[in-house]
């Protein structure tokens, strides 16, 4: 049974991988422990979906072993490749030798000469990983048809070699930024977590957890400033992400609040604000009206 | 063996979520049941996070499910979830059944039959798929509930990323090519010590057609709108080289709107165009000023251009034939989607000239996810 106590020990693991969850989010990830669920992470980009994975894994000390989804991904780069360089190698090597032909096939197609990519490297770990499949959205539905048997299996079969099953069983979490529709049996096949922006509160814990030496008085303007930012209607709202490298970036220059220094505070938006568009969305009465809120 | 009560009133609250457009499997149900039994029976918490967890597929259902949680386990405290019948309007008694009847987080007086919950769970599942099928033949003017029209929007787009798999399907071997497939010259040249003396090939990819895509936004195809547009991003997302205007009275390029990641926040950009959305129709001035201003860029001998109209013309259909035919001088391929085509006693004779129509390659409908299914067969095919 999953008590107050597992809860609060995983929350205090995370916070000191560096991530600060609320209660929902770590219950569900004792969910996905317990029913051997994948997670399914949706939130817009920079709100601490692939951050999530690295803490967790951290929290569990365990690796991260990570798929970067894209248009085109196909087995071959998302399960295993033959190595053909090392495979004609050896063929020639071989050549003199009396083999026959069947020997030789058999000895290149061996697990000698397989290179494994992060699907099949995330099954066959003695200690379960955590296989972060991120931004599964932008995979074709033929490698997600292709995932959701795998997620139920554990095995991947290889022509040449046979079955290989799964040594253990990685915890996995997906992330999708809502490029396209995920499929329905993707969607049920996984538990389902929206990772919003964070309220005031809980960004200040996070900023002054990733950035320890922060003076407290900055770090309440900055986290402040940025929720006025994200209230604007924006192409693209700065993320938990921007809002760490801001910070880091006043503390570089030396900026020990933001109302003082506006004219030098024009210069690090670009930390926040990623599009021209965005950035003329900032004029300098809306600036002005931010910092005065955050000053308050 | 007979399910507990906790799990019936778990059953009780798949069911009242799927009455609420939810889908959920008869696995999640019995993975509610289990995550409840992994809880301490008074961590309500515990519980609204692990149902949430595993009953919610997007993020319109997550913002929605806090209330619907309320409503089941906490009638007292919360209130009713949809607006009252005229009849509850009419005897409050009636809607305090209604609160009544909903039970409580730990009341068990109304749990259904638990003999029938595991079938009742396999027959809802069976409706849904009927219900779909009959969703794809309805015309899009007629769907009054926000919920159909999301889920034919969704599918619409589905559907254009579909034609992805004939773009991008994989190479078969050849016994001629420029690209050689390494597997199979691998174990063809075994006998040989791997010298490559007999080659295998892989045919050549098929460079994808560039697409243009010209919508009518004007009052008359107003009903076809959101899921013309959905269809569209679709097919931009599948074509790389594509591009997407609109037009009413005037021709606008939105290309970089239809390629916003986010579906919900290309509702809310094109929400706020509202210059897209206003004015009768100049079809043939609109096209003209696409020949003019954007053909000669866009428009080459492997563009595909789709027109969306329902054809309601202010300009003469001379004009209008004028216009398709420099535009049908440039493209490889010319389709027309005509939403009205779908309706009863509309023909294709009516609609199109013959001058304009022997210019058209395909001229289909364009009102239901059928029709769209038609017209994405045929692209990709083109």
């Amino acid at each position: 049974m999953t008590t107050s106590q597992d809860i609060l020990a995983l929350s205090e693991r995370l916070a000191r991988a560096g991530y600060i969850a609320d209660r929902p989010l770590v219950t569900t990830l004792l969910l996905m422990e317990g029913l051997d669920r994948p997670l399914l992470l949706e939130g817009d980009a920079g709100v601490g979906k692939t951050a999530l994975a690295q803490a967790y894994a951290a929290a569990h000390d365990t690796r991260v072993i990570r798929l970067q989804c894209y248009e085109g991904l196909d087995v071959g780069q998302a399960v295993y490749e033959w190595n053909y360089a090392h495979q004609l190698l050896a063929m020639k090597l071989q050549e003199q030798s009396d083999r026959s032909v069947a020997q030789t096939e058999a000895e290149i197609f061996s697990e000698r000469f397989l290179l494994p990519r992060p699907l099949l490297k995330a099954i066959t770990q003695d200690k379960p990983p955590v296989l972060l499949i991120d931004e599964i959205d932008r995979a074709d539905e033929q490698f997600e048809a292709y995932l959701l048997e795998l997620l139920s299996d554990w095995q991947v079969s290889i022509p040449e070699l046979g079955t290989i099953r799964a040594r253990s069983i990685p915890h996995v979490m997906l992330t999708s930024n809502a490029t396209r529709e995920l499929s329905d049996a993707l969607r049920r096949r996984c538990l389902y977590y929206f990772l919003d922006y964070p309220g005031v509160e809980k960004e200040l814990r996070i900023v002054e957890n990733r950035l320890p030496g922060i003076n407290a008085h900055l770090a309440r303007q900055v986290v402040k400033f940025v929720h006025g930012v994200r209230a604007l209607d924006l192409r693209k709202r700065p993320g938990v992400a921007e809002t760490l490298d801001w910070a880091a970036a006043l503390m570089a220059l030396e900026i020990p609040a933001l109302p003082e220094n506006a004219d030098r505070i024009i210069d690090t938006l670009g930390c926040l604000m990623k599009t021209q568009e965005d950035r003329q969305r900032l004029d300098s009465a809306t600036l002005r009206g931010l910092l005065f809120t955050a000053a308050g | 063996m007979r399910p507990d009560a906790p799990a019936e009133r778990i059953a009780g609250f798949v069911r009242t979520l799927r009455r609420e457009g939810y889908g959920i499997g008869v696995q999640e149900t019995l993975d509610a049941v289990r995550a409840a039994a992994l809880s301490d029976p008074l961590d309500a918490e515990f519980l609204r996070a692990g149902l949430r967890a595993l009953t919610c597929h997007d993020v319109a259902q997550w913002h929605r499910f806090d209330a619907l949680f309320e409503n089941y386990w906490y009638p007292a405290r919360a209130p009713l979830p949809n607006e009252l019948s005229a009849a509850e309007t009419i005897d409050p008694r009636l809607a305090a059944r209604r609160r009544e009847q909903r039970g409580g987080l730990t009341g068990l007086a109304h749990a259904m039959d638990p003999d029938n919950i595991y079938s009742a769970e396999i027959q809802q599942i069976g409706a849904g798929a009927s219900r779909q099928n009959t969703l794809s033949r309805s015309d899009f003017r007629f769907l009054t509930d926000r919920r159909d029209q999301r889920e034919i929007e969704v599918l619409a787009e589905r559907l254009a990323l579909r034609i992805r798999r004939r773009l991008r399907r994989r190479r078969r071997e050849v016994a001629r090519g420029t690209h050689i497939h390494m597997r199979r010259t691998m174990r063809r040249n075994l006998a040989t010590g791997g010298l490559p003396v007999h080659l295998r090939f892989m045919e050549r990819r098929r460079e994808p057609p560039r697409l243009v895509w010209l919508q009518d936004v004007s009052h008359s195809m107003a009903s076809y709108s959101p899921l013309l547009t959905r269809f569209g991003r679709g097919l931009l997302r599948v074509f790389p080289d594509a591009e997407a205007f609109v037009f009413h009275t005037r021709l606008f390029r939105v290309t970089g709107l239809y390629r916003e990641v986010n579906a919900d926040a290309l509702r809310k950009r094109l929400e706020a165009r509202n210059e897209l959305w206003l004015g009768g129709t100049r079809i043939a001035e609109s096209l003209a000023s696409f020949n003019q201003r954007y053909a000669g860029r866009y428009v080459d001998r492997r563009a595909i251009v789709v027109i969306l109209s329902d054809g309601m013309d202010s300009d003469s259909p001379e004009d209008l034939t004028e216009a398709v035919r420099v535009l049908r001088q440039r493209a490889h391929r010319i389709l027309w989607l005509n939403p009205l085509l779908g309706c009863e006693g509309i023909r294709v004779a009516e609609e199109f000239p013959p001058a304009l129509r022997a210019m058209l390659d395909f001229i289909g409908t364009a009102h239901s996810l059928d029709s769209l299914a038609r017209a994405a067969e045929y692209l990709a095919r083109a």
